[in-house]
């Protein structure tokens, strides 16, 4: 896999301290969190929750399909999961960052991962989505949070100092 | 209706997975700010990682991962071609009260589905692996007590005999009580 769709297997991440709110209805709640930080990017995790009132829903696999996702940096870039050209796996050429990629996906939500790190400044995560009446939602972070957490990323196998 | 029209098939309604076999769909969990390295060898490494803290339990994934130098080896026992090289990986957590729990899934009690156990008590959700390595989903029903907690791996099939890593509880105590209602009561 290149690396600009996966962290890298040989280290370990730092955590972000942190789990957001970044949505929220009656009926569902949309929760970012487990926020793993590599020098080349993140993972987190999309959760879509229910309302316990609800009756009980049927599997749907759709949430990665139906609910819109972008994530922005305090420089006006952004990534979303909308449909759009995928670099292909076989190229070697990292895309420009930032770059969503769900390596995961399940009724519940999906693992998401960033290529990329964001700048200093808010980094926002939105979503909406429409099918569940969930309205055009945000809820921003620090992107010191993410920047201090990537600082503390090991590599596991460090290389042998030289004789 | 016919003998041999039959009625559509309809999910079963009302069941809800016991709380002491998952973490509470209406919180927000703490995260404990720690990624734990509990074995190292130099082929492979067990990680502890993805801990969230509620106030009924923790949440965390054991992972284990190949050094880059075996990604081409697709992760499966040369032995067992048919099961991935981590399935036997066992996990134990050590508490300050002296009390263990571990991934053994023949320690649970027989009506752990039905009738709430006695804490601590280590359910999973599921694994799978890749050539990537190795990842399962583990809820621990309970919180430890304060003082050190110990997370001790062994992987019976062969490099990494008993290894382990000691937290401080207070940081999984701490996040747990920055655990907050998806849906505030009122």
């Amino acid at each position: 896999m290149p690396a600009w769709s996966r962290g890298p297997v040989d280290m370990v991440p730092g955590v972000v301290p942190v789990a957001l709110l970044v949505a929220r209805t009656d009926t569902h709640a949309v929760l970012i969190d487990g926020l793993l930080v590599y020098p080349t990017g993140f993972d987190f995790d999309l959760a879509v929750r229910r309302h316990p009132g609800l009756p009980r829903h049927h599997p749907d696999p759709r949430v990665w399909h139906e609910l819109w996702l972008e994530v922005r940096f305090a420089d006006g870039r952004r990534a979303d999961n909308g449909p759009g050209p995928w670099p292909h796996p076989d190229d070697d050429r990292p895309p420009d960052p930032p770059l969503l990629y769900q390596s995961v996906s399940g009724p519940d939500g999906g693992h998401v991962w960033l290529w990329g790190l964001p700048p200093p400044g808010p980094l926002t995560f939105a979503c909406h989505w429409p099918a569940e009446q969930i309205p055009p939602s945000q809820a921003a972070l620090d992107a010191g949070l993410v920047l201090a957490a990537a600082a503390r990323a090991q590599t596991l196998w460090p290389d042998p100092s030289p004789p | 209706m016919s003998f041999f029209a039959m009625p559509a098939w309809q999910p079963p309604t009302g069941y809800r997975i016991p709380a002491w076999l998952r973490p509470p769909e209406t919180m927000v969990p703490g995260i404990v700010p720690i990624e734990l390295l509990v074995a190292r060898t130099g082929t492979h490494a067990v990680l502890v990682a993805d801990l969230r803290a509620y106030p009924t339990g923790l949440a965390f994934a054991l992972t284990a991962r190949p050094h880059p130098d075996q990604l081409q080896q697709r992760g499966h026992d040369p032995d067992r071609p048919d099961r991935h090289l981590f399935r036997d990986l066992w996990l134990e957590l050590r508490f300050a009260d002296g009390q263990t729990v571990s991934t053994d899934s023949r320690r649970w009690p027989r009506t752990f589905e039905t009738e709430q156990p006695d804490p601590p008590f280590l359910y999973y959700h599921g694994a799978g692996g890749s050539e990537r390595g190795w990842r399962s989903a583990h809820w621990l029903w309970g919180l430890p007590p304060p003082g050190p907690l110990a997370f001790v791996c062994q992987w019976p099939t062969g490099q990494t005999s008993a290894s382990g890593i000691e937290i401080d509880a207070r940081l999984v105590l701490e996040a747990a009580g920055r655990a907050v209602p998806v849906w505030p009561a009122g």
